[in-house]
């Protein structure tokens, strides 16, 4: 925005025969009463500049903010996915199982792999250099060990809300007596047991 | 940190391993009669035994055969891919401090081995089960302060006892051994009749190949090749034998098969099979050689038979199909499918040998390790072999189940051959 000169009065424009009506001194009816008159006016329209300056500037901040935020979201996703991808790839002699926590090693070759043995387990005597922990979530994320607990927090939470948003759902379905509860809840769960088996 | 109370994949198993254990117990017969018998007497109280042999289902009754029999049992697998990780579940479960999963590392594999040496109460092992010697050789090598205290161990496998053999003569053993694997109820049986179904398992397993018209070789033809090359030939494979031993090397030519050396075949085979218990057996000018998609896989005990490590660095590609299943690209365009890394395929790519004819051997490891705790004086340094006695006991017991009828020998017969009525009924030299 361009800024203003906030000394600058801009007073409405006069006229020599208002509404036809000749005046006698156009002068002497305008003339300010007193100095001050003019300060008044120039100080007003000095502060409302400064609250439109204020009010737009605390906006974009906002905006400024969010777009902040969103590029490091964005930055964050973009390094959790490469960060998964490395570690799907990771050299591993085992079939990962979702919920287990695996330990990255490098070997002096340089290659890095997946074990379910932590340092702790090995002690004095662990042949390679550890890496970091990680947990492979059921989505095939993985969480490190330092965020499981967040992670734990969070998927409870939303269990939490799950649960009640089911439990909502399902007496209506039962109260329409257009869905057997029963049969979607064992389906849910034949679900989940086929994949620990597996 | 003390150590971890067990080591498995994952725990949650549990319970489908003890579904798998359940029904393979109806399918050994000789370990659960050893419990009925034995169960009472507790004849191995006080033995605290440390065995390395691959974590099955299988090997689970035998683990829990010797539970009841009153010993201490730690356990490790002796390969580093054919744990079973519902079995090793199962057994963590009842509290059995078991280190095994499937697909170890060779560092984890010896890790896991050393977590077995010293039992819950600080004291360490006093006998050995072994199969393939790794557990042997670490105790006697880096462990020899345990040696005194070891009352005896048993060895499971043709590999194994090689290296007894190789200890004893080069004064290296410090344990009474018994060699189990040359019991008849063991190496003419689970090398022979196990592998005759369990090969063909893992080659189905893991590609799918329509077997019938190939030519596949089957590198060796000792009681592993012999059940090989009859299993391959059931399907309506053209079976070609290597051997370097000319009495093996007759008798496959006497059963109709082409004897020759891997040279001669690399034209027309698209399977080959290694089972010599020897190293270097597939090497990289036949790998150059090879047809299109010929499938390499290993039967014998250690994964030295096949140069997997020549092809990893020479390949120009090397996909992973499936687990235990990769695909090389060779320089020259062509590829090669190679099983389980060169390890044993019927553990790595199936399931082992049956639960009958593992009933079998490991009959002959539980009275290994009761002979060699109890009779303590009866076996001095050396590598012995069960008793025929026991040998035919093992034998015995898994008859009822096939619903084998025996005929007795009456007293006059008995007279006639010169034996006792009740056996032994052969001679230790009766190569059966």
């Amino acid at each position: 925005m361009e800024p203003t000169n906030t000394q600058a009065v801009a007073l409405v424009e006069r006229s020599e025969r208002p509404m036809g009506v000749q005046l006698v001194s156009s002068k002497k009816a305008g003339k300010t009463s007193s100095p001050t008159d003019i300060v008044e006016l120039a100080k007003q329209v000095q502060k409302a500049d400064e609250f439109t300056r204020a009010n737009a500037c605390s906006k974009l901040t906002i905006i400024a903010d969010q777009i902040r935020y969103l590029q490091e979201q964005a930055k964050k996703a973009l390094e959790t996915a490469s960060r998964d991808n490395q570690l799907h790839h990771a050299a591993c002699n085992l079939v990962k199982r979702p919920g287990t926590m695996y330990y990255l090693y490098e070997r002096e070759s340089g290659q890095q792999y997946l074990s379910i043995l932590s340092p702790q387990e090995w002690g004095a005597s662990c042949p390679h250099e550890f890496v970091g922990a990680f947990r492979l979530e059921y989505d095939m994320s993985w969480t490190p060990i330092d965020d499981v607990e967040k992670r734990g927090e969070e998927i409870a939470l939303m269990d939490k809300i799950y649960n009640a948003q089911k439990a909502i759902t399902d007496t209506q379905f039962t109260l329409q007596g257009k869905m057997n509860t029963s049969s979607s809840t064992a389906q849910i769960k034949d679900v989940s047991e086929g994949h620990s088996s597996h | 940190m003390s150590k971890p109370t067990y080591k498995v994949a994952d725990i949650n198993l549990a319970e489908s391993g003890r579904k798998a254990i359940e029904i393979a117990q109806n399918e050994m017969p000789g370990l659960m009669m050893m419990r009925k018998v034995y169960g009472p007497k507790k004849p191995l109280k006080g033995a605290r035994i440390t065995g390395c042999l691959h974590m099955t289902v299988q090997t689970a009754v035998l683990i829990e055969t010797l539970t009841e029999l009153g010993a201490e049992v730690q356990w490790s697998s002796c390969n580093i891919f054919s744990t079973q990780d519902h079995a090793a579940a199962a057994i963590a479960k009842t509290g059995v401090p078991v280190y095994a999963w499937k697909g170890e590392t060779d560092e984890e594999y010896v890790w896991c081995i050393d977590q077995t040496l010293v039992f819950a109460d600080g004291q360490p092992l006093n006998m050995i089960l072994d199969d393939g010697g790794d557990l042997t050789n670490l105790v006697h090598e880096k462990y020899p302060q345990y040696l005194a205290g070891i009352k005896g161990l048993s060895e499971e496998t043709t590999t194994g006892v090689h290296n007894l053999y190789r200890m004893m003569a080069d004064g290296k053993l410090k344990v009474p051994a018994i060699n189990v694997n040359d019991s008849v109820t063991k190496s003419k049986f689970d090398n022979l009749y196990g592998c005759r179904e369990s090969l063909v398992d893992g080659i189905k397993r893991a590609t799918d190949v329509m077997l019938a018209g190939k030519v596949a070789v089957v590198a060796g033809y000792g009681d592993v090749g012999k059940g090989c090359a009859q299993a391959l030939r059931a399907f309506g494979a053209r079976v070609i034998i290597t051997e370097v031993d000319p009495i093996n090397a007759l008798q496959a030519a006497m059963e109709g098969y082409e004897v020759t050396t891997i040279d001669d075949t690399l034209a027309e085979a698209r399977i080959y099979v290694t089972a010599t218990g020897c190293k270097a057996i597939l090497r990289p000018h036949h790998f150059e050689k090879m047809l299109e998609d010929t499938i390499v896989c290993n039967i014998g005990h250690f994964d030295c038979e096949i140069d997997i490590a020549w092809l990893n660095a020479n390949c120009t590609k090397k996909e992973v199909v499936q687990p235990q299943v990769d695909r090389y690209t060779m320089k020259s365009g062509r590829h090669l499918i190679v099983l389980a890394e060169g390890r044993l395929v019927n553990l790595g790519c199936a399931h082992g040998h049956p639960s009958f004819v593992m009933s079998n051997s490991f009959t002959n490891q539980v009275l290994a390790q009761i002979e060699l705790w109890t009779k303590q004086q009866n076996y001095k340094l050396g590598v012995h072999v069960l008793p025929k006695k026991l040998d035919e006991e093992v034998a015995a017991l898994h008859l009822s189940h096939l619903g084998v009828k025996l005929t007795k020998l009456e007293d006059d017969q008995a007279k006639y051959l010169g034996i006792p009525a009740s056996g032994p009924f052969k001679p230790d030299h009766y190569r059966y």
